[in-house]
């Protein structure tokens, strides 16, 4: 039997389902699987039992903390699909609007993290899910891959200036050649997880941290971070470097 | 039935595979292994192979019979399928955890404050504990026969004491259990200082229910980590036997010679030319009849004789690595620029010599010449040139040639030199206070410190022993001596002493001499104490006193009177020495309060002694010196320790060579070559600081993981009682400062649950944060002091984090992450902060409601 699928948006862009779509191997992972709900393609009147439920988008209101509870309810394994869903995603950032993960309300059994999940990283994760294995995730950071990556130094010291290169300055793929730390620019790869085969860095800018902490929370990565590192003075008063991805849980 | 009928049957065989595998497996857990419906055959079964096997009230398990017979079969199944056997399987090495809990009641102690009845039953309900035992005084010699027996009749290998603090017994517990238990498998819950002395029941509102709960959260976190941790390995460490003593003035003379004449190999390391210290320039040692430099040259004379000691003179350390036992010494022996063994002290190339400069070992009172014997009873007794002074050298080159010897090198290079040694001692000293501006200090117009006014005494110093003024050589008929110049914050042991001898010497020369001792109160904290210490009517203890100098007369002016003094000598005291910080480097420990090395905070294998510590008088800096060498010989008089190494382990699989520990590291321990990383184990003191910013985990700290202190957390937030106080305290400071206030039994919040970490730095925000989310209300830090931390600047990685993490938060939980520095002596301060960010939570969350 195929299993089941339901796929379900909350707050979010869409993206990850724009990206979803657009795989090579959608076509296949169609005839593979049974779609129960998928609202892009598919109209349903009810959420059904399915084998497994892909959840894209962050919680922001509470109407979808009941909707998520019965999403868990149907289905027997649960995904959080893109950064929204893992962590809270791009709506952290505001000051007036929820942004939670699935996980502060439900158990989740794996995620596919990135903004949106990076192509080949999402099908291999497909691939898993419709074999019904788990996803598996780097637990290393960007730099272990990073094309970037020079030699390191004791006790050298780090000062950062910038957070994005000057648009003049971005050098794409071979010309870039050394570390973003080390020229002043903020580059979250020490504190991000790997497995986005380093877009972002191979075009000449530095990462975000979409894929998520490897360990600990998004919020205290950022912290420990940057307490190693010197700050120029208008970037101390920049705080959107802490909630980029995630709100820290510490509110009650 | 003999051992062949039990085995015969594979079912049984089966049931003994499964207990070694498992090691204690309860009743149905078996019949689920054996795949059985019925009890009726297992039972049959367990009653054949009854000897075997032990049942306690929860689970079955090998006996030791039973686990010889598995031995053996595993033994004749490896050698029948070719294997050569040449390990024994230790029973000892087992990874199951079987945790006993003993309680003490500490002569009544706990049972005061706490219903021991109503823990002991909560501790044996806990899953993960097999026996709890109750001691009324678990220190008593007559208990350790008791406790060891219990310990193995339970088959117990993780033990959790529930008493006082570590810093009081911890040593002794690891000693009952030396050969049963590993020390890592010895978890202290401290009920005492941390429960029962604090929460003292009283007539007003505390509720006795409070410190029983927290009781009993202490102990179950006590539990919880004590079963995760990892066994550790062990190495063992022959220990050299030999010392090097840091510092050749009077406290590492005396303990060299002590150490030598019990047989151990002495290295006197001397960053100076000459040994002797400061004791040597003084003129004479109060109540001895002897000269002190008489009395310095005899010690020297024997240190030099002493076949067991190398002195190096002119030598500085570069760097100390190893550990107890065994550390590596480099040194830099700087050039002399004179050949010590050809030279035999004639002197010709002094005399020769044209350029002069102020003698620092006559403190700048006279002249040197560039090439010079720093004072007469100097050892080694040879000239040198100062490596910085080679710059002003005309380089004449006259001394080379008037050197009949030709002992003269000005080529001479830097020597480094390795030594191995098993242990090594700190007595450098420390140095004056200098800022004297204040009092006109002017040896040119007769305002002299008190070192000056001993060169002057002495008889081969500036005036050769005779009382006369440095401006015009008259004689002196007027002496103020003014007391406790230097830091306020505390006073000099020996000053009135200093005073009294300046008395005595002073009207050997001139009886009619006027000699006037001044206390200026002002200046003094503790001003009744010294009231009440000193009752010498000889003295004068004024509010305010002042120095005025016109036309050459200087005038002390105590509380409006006068005093004209034909000489003036303050009384310095001594402050830290300024090498201390360096040390700091290669040798752990930290500083107190006045910027004193710490005694308590010394690592092991590494001693102080003498002024290092604080002002010191001669008689106690001998007495602690002879007191240190007995601790060093007790040391070096084992073959060998063993020793095991606390510090950090790295997975590989997780680390992605970002580099931030190696940032972070303040001892350089971590280094990343060819995309590996590698940890330095004799440099790695366990601080934890990189394990705290490790951003994929792949680093911990073998002993304080990251998992016992989350799990400490979680179980500290089931306290029912609110607002919640978490307190990260630093092993060194933090928690003795919060022992301290249990050993005062000074009452604070029994909200307040203290969690150890090894130093501030260690605290991840990632802890901050999970306090916050499982429901606590309050952050407390407590750390070292500013540059007292034992890690070097652990306190400041913190303070980062914090300041930091501040920015990000929502603007009330500002006030509710506290960091504060405290010394190992201040419980009082820590139970104010604590009961003052208790009250504020109270406020706020009356408020919110």
């Amino acid at each position: 039997m195929k299993p089941r699928f339901n796929i379900i948006s909350l707050t979010s862009c869409t993206g990850c389902i724009s990206t979803l779509i657009s795989l090579d191997i959608f076509p296949q992972f169609l005839e593979r699987i049974k779609i129960n709900y998928f609202l892009f393609i598919l109209d349903s009147d009810d959420i059904e039992e399915c084998e497994i439920a892909l959840v894209e988008g962050c919680i922001s209101e509470e109407t979808q903390i009941n909707l998520i509870r019965k999403i868990r309810k149907r289905a027997k394994r649960v995904f959080a699909l893109g950064t929204c869903a893992c962590f809270g995603g791009i709506l952290s950032l505001s000051n007036s609007k929820k942004a939670e993960p699935l996980s502060n309300h439900i158990e989740i059994d794996g995620m596919i993290p990135g903004c949106p999940p990076p192509s080949k990283f999402f099908g291999n994760c497909l691939i898993n899910l419709v074999g019904n294995k788990d996803i598996i995730l780097s637990e290393k950071n960007m730099c272990a891959n990073c094309p970037l990556r020079g030699s390191i130094e004791i006790n050298s010291h780090i000062k950062i200036t910038k957070i994005n290169p000057n648009p003049e300055e971005i050098r794409l793929g071979e010309e870039n050649s050394e570390c973003f730390l080390n020229n002043g620019i903020l580059c979250l790869g020490p504190i991000t997880r790997d497995g986005c085969e380093h877009k972002c860095i191979k075009m000449g800018l530095p990462c975000e941290g979409c894929m998520g902490p490897v360990s600990k929370d998004f919020t205290s990565n950022v912290v420990n971070f940057l307490s190693l590192i010197e700050l120029s003075q208008e970037l101390q008063k920049y705080t959107g470097i802490y909630n980029r991805f995630s709100k820290p849980k510490i509110n009650r | 039935m003999d051992i062949y009928s039990i085995l015969s049957h594979p079912f049984r065989r089966k049931i003994l595979f499964l207990l070694e595998k498992e090691g204690y497996i309860p009743y149905t857990e078996l019949m689920e292994k054996l795949n059985l419906d019925t009890t009726g055959q297992l039972n049959f079964h367990l009653k054949k192979i009854g000897s075997l096997i032990g049942k306690d009230n929860k689970a079955y398990f090998l006996t030791e019979d039973g686990k010889r017979v598995l031995k053996i079969i595993n033994l004749n199944k490896r050698i029948l399928a070719g294997e050569f056997i040449d390990e024994y399987f230790d029973s000892k090495r087992s990874e199951i955890s079987r945790v006993g809990v003993i309680i003490c009641n500490c002569n009544t102690e706990i049972s005061n404050v706490i219903n021991i009845k109503a823990l002991e039953n909560y501790v044996n309900k806990l899953k993960k504990v097999v026996s709890v035992k109750v001691f009324e005084n678990l220190c008593q010699q007559k208990n350790f026969e008791k406790i060891r027996n219990w310990v193995k009749d339970n088959f117990i290998n993780k033990i959790v004491i529930a008493a006082c603090s570590p810093k009081t017994h911890q040593n002794l517990f690891e000693r009952i259990f030396e050969d049963i238990i590993d020390h890592t498998n010895i978890e202290i819950a401290n009920i005492r200082e941390q429960c029962c002395w604090v929460h003292q029941p009283n007539d007003e509102q505390n509720n006795l229910s409070l410190p029983l709960e927290k009781g009993k959260l202490l102990i179950e976190a006590a539990v919880e980590r004590v079963s995760f941790q990892k066994k550790i390995k062990v190495k063992r460490v022959e220990i050299e036997k030999s010392c090097a003593v840091l510092g050749g003035g009077i406290a590492g003379i005396t303990l060299s010679l002590n150490l030598a004449r019990a047989g151990i190999k002495v290295y006197l390391i001397e960053k100076s030319p000459t040994l002797g210290g400061k004791v040597a320039r003084w003129h004479r040692i109060h109540n001895m009849g002897d000269c002190s430099i008489c009395f310095i040259s005899e010690l020297i004379a024997e240190l030099v004789n002493e076949k067991n000691i190398k002195i190096f003179t002119n030598t500085e350390i570069e760097n100390v690595t190893g550990e107890v036992g065994n550390f590596t010494i480099n040194m830099i022996k700087k050039p002399r620029y004179v050949d010590v063994k050809k030279c035999t002290g004639c002197k010709q190339c002094i005399s020769v010599c044209s350029i002069e400069k102020p003698n620092q070992y006559e403190f700048g009172l006279s002249n040197r010449k560039l090439i010079y014997i720093p004072f007469i009873h100097s050892y080694p007794y040879a000239p040198l040139i100062d490596e910085e002074d080679l710059k002003n050298c005309l380089n004449c080159r006259i001394c080379e040639r008037a050197c009949i010897n030709k002992a003269i090198d000005l080529d001479q290079k830097e020597e480094r030199i390795e030594i191995k040694v098993g242990t090594k001692v700190i007595a450098i000293g420390s140095d004056f206070y200098k800022d004297l501006e204040e009092y006109n200090y002017n040896p040119k117009k007769n305002i002299i410190t008190s070192p000056e006014f001993e060169r002057l005494l002495s008889s081969d110093g500036l005036t050769d022993g005779k009382l006369v003024k440095i401006s015009d050589k008259k004689p002196i008929i007027s002496i103020s001596i003014i007391q406790e110049v230097g830091p306020s914050k505390y006073l000099s042991d020996f000053s009135e002493i200093l005073a009294e001898k300046y008395i005595e010497d002073v009207k050997i020369r001139n009886p009619h001499c006027e000699v006037n001792v001044f206390y200026d109160l002002s200046r003094l904290k503790d001003k009744d104490e010294i009231l009440l210490r000193s009752t010498n009517p000889k003295f004068i203890y004024a509010n305010k006193i002042s120095i005025k100098s016109s036309k050459d007369i200087n005038y002390v002016i105590a509380d409006n009177i006068e005093f004209q003094s034909d000489l003036i000598v303050l009384n310095i005291k001594y402050i830290p020495n300024e090498d201390l910080k360096n040390l700091r480097q290669y040798m752990d420990f930290t500083l107190d309060n006045n910027g004193f090395m710490s005694v308590d905070t010394l690592a092991s294998g590494i001693y102080g002694v003498g002024t290092i510590f604080g002002p010191l008088n001669y008689n106690s800096t001998i007495s602690t010196a002879n007191n240190v060498a007995l601790k060093v010989i007790s040391l070096l008089s084992k073959d060998y320790l063993i020793a095991e190494f606390t510090g950090i382990e790295i997975d590989e699989n997780k680390c992605g060579l970002c580099g931030l520990c190696l940032k972070i590291c303040p001892y350089n321990a971590i280094t990343i070559e060819r995309d590996k990383i590698s940890i330095d184990k004799f440099k790695c003191k366990g601080g934890g600081t990189c394990a705290s910013i490790c951003p994929t985990n792949a680093i911990d700290l073998n002993i304080d993981t990251s998992k016992k202190i989350l799990r400490t957390i979680k179980i500290f937030s089931k306290f029912r009682s609110n607002p919640k106080i978490i307190a990260f305290c630093c092993a060194s400071c933090g928690y003795a400062a919060a022992d301290n206030a249990g050993l005062k039994k000074i009452s604070y919040t029994p909200n307040v649950f203290i969690v150890r970490v090894p130093c501030t730095g260690r605290i991840d925000t990632n802890f901050i944060i999970k306090s916050f989310e499982l429901g606590f209300d309050g952050v407390m830090i407590v750390g070292c002091r500013q540059d007292a931390c034992r890690y070097i600047d652990g306190v400041k990685k913190i303070e980062n984090k914090i300041r930091l993490l501040k920015n990000v938060i929502d603007p009330k939980y500002k006030d509710r992450i506290i960091l504060k520095h405290l010394n190992a002596v201040e419980g009082n301060k820590f139970a104010d902060t604590a009961n003052k960010l208790y009250n504020n939570l109270l406020e706020e969350i009356k408020y919110e409601a």
